[in-house]
């Protein structure tokens, strides 16, 4: 499966979609240039107040814990073919459990951020009928699809961040389709310590939701 | 008391607080050098802040501008789209015990490939199996939900092998209160009782099956009882957990799972499938 190479916008012009790593010079990029638009941004927010070459950091630090690799993406737009414009950051590590099925392996995403409107609209130099659109879905189909090279048949996991209150539930649930893990199921046994507890902020892909959140944006491969 | 558990933590390692970059060298540089257990509560410690959501930066005012970052400073992230990556791949799910859908990545690279290569001859891939893959590592893992096909010792030889018959196997297990007594097959059916001339309505089962068993527990690893199936000769072996039986399986259940390690000796399977018979006595 190919990854998305398009963000649709309102005005029906697609915008070049670009995959990149994360590198600790990215961290630093988005947290001196995207990071103060995300702490403005009214209402709840989970990475209001994030420092990203932290998280990213943390990130390492947990893949090391586990053995797993920890990986990022930073996902951008390119207005013109010489810019890159970044809208998406995420670390993740490669390798964990699987929170529907512990047996089975899957792709953990610990930190996502998306750029707000305000900093796109100021990086682009575009009003709103320009902007990228999907992004979440986006970040959680790139997810999909790095699952998919790594085996893992699609199945992801991820934790909506307490701060992002049940906006963040709704997208995940809603717009991404993906599967809230019961409040009752329990966490993979020795990585307890290290992942909030389970109180029904947690979500999925299984290889059938996955599949079908993916074709859900094939028009944007 | 610092602002957040980020400070904090570098705080108690000696590291100055105030100077972020020291901060992110603390994490990136020492932190992984740390023992298990420091590391472990480090985490635990950020993720209560995290969820506590503490900020780990404060606000700063929000630019006017903002730079357009050239595409060289994004370079496109590498995906296994040429032979060697794939080999690459591969040979890394191997090495991990990684099952899934590797029919998928063959044939997208075998395209890819195709696509680079020009398509002088079109090569397809045709998955033998689109049903999801299990993961499957432990005998325990195999045998779940299994239905045992057992027979008693008084049974006669044409019980047995009508039984064997209704369920399409090539062995049954004999089972006394629970405990395993022995094992009989179609290859005993042969060489015990049509060879023999006995009458398979007055022979019981028990005069003519194997009672030197070998058998496996639910806790073995895939390797090890294909290991035990290859040193005697039999496609069968069954699983006895404290003595009783729970479970029986067959190297046709090990050619169908999806494992990489199970691939690697799908040769030495088939071979055994083909010409080996059961307790070869």
């Amino acid at each position: 499966m190919d990854h998305v190479s398009r963000a649709p916008t309102k005005s029906g012009i697609g915008l070049p979609v670009r995959i990149t790593e994360l590198t600790v010079e990215w961290t630093r990029r988005w947290h001196r240039w995207v990071q103060p638009f995300v702490n403005g941004v009214d209402g709840p927010q989970a990475d209001k107040g994030w420092r990203w070459p932290w998280k990213w950091a943390e990130t390492v630090l947990i893949g090391g814990l586990f053995g797993q690799q920890p990986r990022g993406f930073v996902v951008g737009v390119q207005p013109d073919e010489r810019s890159f414009v970044p809208c998406i950051i995420m670390s993740m590590v490669e390798d964990y459990p699987y929170l529907a099925d512990h047996t089975k392996s899957s792709l953990f995403v610990w930190f996502l951020s998306r750029a707000p409107d305000a900093y796109l609209r100021t990086a682009l130099h575009a009003g709103d009928d320009a902007l990228p659109k999907l992004l979440m879905q986006i970040a959680v189909d790139i997810a999909i699809t790095h699952s998919f090279d790594l085996g893992h048949e699609g199945r992801i996991g991820l934790h909506a961040a307490p701060a992002g209150e049940d906006l963040l539930i709704r997208k995940y649930e809603h717009d991404c389709g993906m599967v809230r893990l019961p409040h009752d199921v329990a966490l993979p046994f020795g990585f307890r310590k290290v992942m909030a507890p389970n109180q029904g902020r947690y979500f999925y892909h299984s290889e059938d939701t996955a599949l079908a959140a993916s074709r859900r944006l094939d028009f944007c491969r | 008391m610092s602002a957040n558990a980020y400070a904090r933590i570098a705080e108690r390692y000696q590291v100055d607080s105030s100077d972020d970059e020291s901060v992110e060298r603390f994490f990136l540089d020492v932190a992984p050098t740390l023992s298990r257990e420091e590391r472990e509560a480090i985490v635990a410690e950020l993720l209560a802040d995290e969820l506590a959501g503490r900020p780990t930066s404060v606000a700063t005012e929000v630019p006017r501008e903002v730079p357009t970052f050239s595409i060289e400073d994004a370079p496109p992230i590498a995906r296994p789209n040429s032979l060697a990556q794939l080999v690459g791949e591969l040979s890394a799910a191997v090495e991990k015990r990684v099952t899934g859908r590797l029919d998928i990545v063959i044939t997208r690279a075998l395209d890819r490939l195709q696509e680079q290569t020009g398509p002088a001859t079109r090569l397809r891939f045709i998955p033998g199996n689109d049903a999801p893959a299990r993961r499957v590592h432990r005998i325990a893992d195999l045998i779940e939900g299994q239905t045992l096909t057992v027979v008693a010792p008084g049974s006669t030889v044409r019980t047995a092998a009508q039984r064997m018959v209704e369920r399409n196997i090539g062995m049954v297990a004999v089972v006394e209160e629970g405990i395993l007594a022995g094992v009989f097959s179609e290859r005993d059916i042969m060489s015990r009782v049509v060879a023999r001339g006995l009458d398979p309505d007055t022979t019981s089962v028990a005069a003519v099956m194997t009672k030197d068993i070998v058998v496996a527990e639910p806790d073995d690893n895939l390797d090890s009882a294909l290991q035990k199936m290859h040193a005697i000769g039999s496609r069968h072996l069954p699983i006895v957990h404290d003595g009783k039986l729970v479970g029986m399986i067959s190297i046709r259940d090990l050619l169908e799972v999806d494992d990489a390690a199970a691939a690697r000796k799908s040769t030495f399977l088939t071979e055994l499938l083909t010409y080996s018979p059961d307790y070869d006595t």
